[in-house]
């Protein structure tokens, strides 16, 4: 996940297992919502697109991250998070639910990385429709990790640079 | 004594959550009021009596961080207390904060237990 200029001391594969036990509290602790390991590379994605929640941040390191997701899985998100019914709820709470848990996880990631003394400067979080294609594309990709949340895929992709 | 409150918060999903929140905390609530940007905050108090204000940091037009300078510069809302609701958890910059002025920081997410320990912390008894 870091670029060949990357940051001191974490390695690709430590920050892959970082962001998996973070995302995994988060859901948790977030939204009663439960990591299962992806079982197979067969994953089927539900037609109609994807949402891609971006977030940056600066500091003694910079970089990114995102979570991109069904829109099912953004209700589902945003009704457990405030405890109604999705059909109470609109498309701006799932989008910013999944705003909401790309700003939570990176804080946590941060941290898991840097301890809580370290200052960072995060974005506001950005939204992006995200086609069938380019989900796929993306999973390929080696700064990406793949898990399943209450049987929708979510995808979590990082990019870290020295400062 | 029934509070006035304003949330400031860009995200619906977060201004949702923190209306719930108040409303299940058993804090005497009269009424919680909505911004979702610093400037939109401001015309809020400018136009309506507000008890205590919530913000997030992360906010476009202007964050939290610039609101509760602006409301430091001002006579008529410097005494007004701040809660600073955010995932910020740099011990470093809550010690900023709290430096800066805000009466409370509080972590998300959160509990109604938590808000209500926080208010009756700033208004014991």
């Amino acid at each position: 996940m870091a670029d060949s200029a990357s940051t001191p001391m974490v390695s690709d594969q430590d920050i892959r297992e970082i962001l998996q036990e973070v995302v995994a509290d988060v859901l948790e602790q977030f939204a009663f919502m439960f990591v299962a390991p992806v079982e197979s590379n067969g994953i089927k994605i539900p037609g109609g697109g994807m949402l891609r929640a971006e977030i940056h941040f600066k500091g003694p390191f910079s970089g990114w991250l995102s979570l991109c997701a069904t829109q099912p899985f953004c209700s589902l998100l945003a009704s457990n998070v405030l405890g109604m019914d999705p059909e109470e709820l609109t498309l701006e709470h799932a989008h910013d639910a999944l705003k909401e848990l790309v700003n939570v996880t990176c804080g946590e990631l941060l941290v898991a990385i840097s301890g809580k003394q370290t200052l960072f400067d995060l974005s506001v979080p950005i939204m992006e429709s995200m086609t069938d294609t380019a989900f796929k594309t993306a999973r390929t990709c080696s700064n990406s990790l793949l898990l399943m949340v209450d049987d929708e895929p979510l995808l979590i992709s990082a990019g870290l640079t020295a400062s | 004594m029934a509070y006035v409150i304003l949330v400031v918060d860009d995200s619906l999903l977060a201004r949702t959550f923190m209306e719930k929140a108040l409303r299940l905390s058993g804090l005497p609530v009269q009424d919680i009021l909505f911004a979702k940007t610093g400037i939109e905050a401001l015309k809020v108090m400018e136009e309506h009596w507000v008890d205590i204000v919530f913000a997030d940091i992360n906010m476009p037009e202007m964050n939290g961080i610039e609101l509760v300078r602006v409301m430091h510069e001002s006579r008529t809302l410097q005494n007004l207390p701040v809660i600073i609701v955010s995932t910020e958890r740099s011990e470093t910059r809550i010690h900023e904060l709290e430096q800066s002025g805000i009466k409370a920081y509080i972590s998300k997410p959160f509990t109604p237990e938590k808000l209500k320990q926080v208010v009756e912390n700033l208004f014991p008894g």
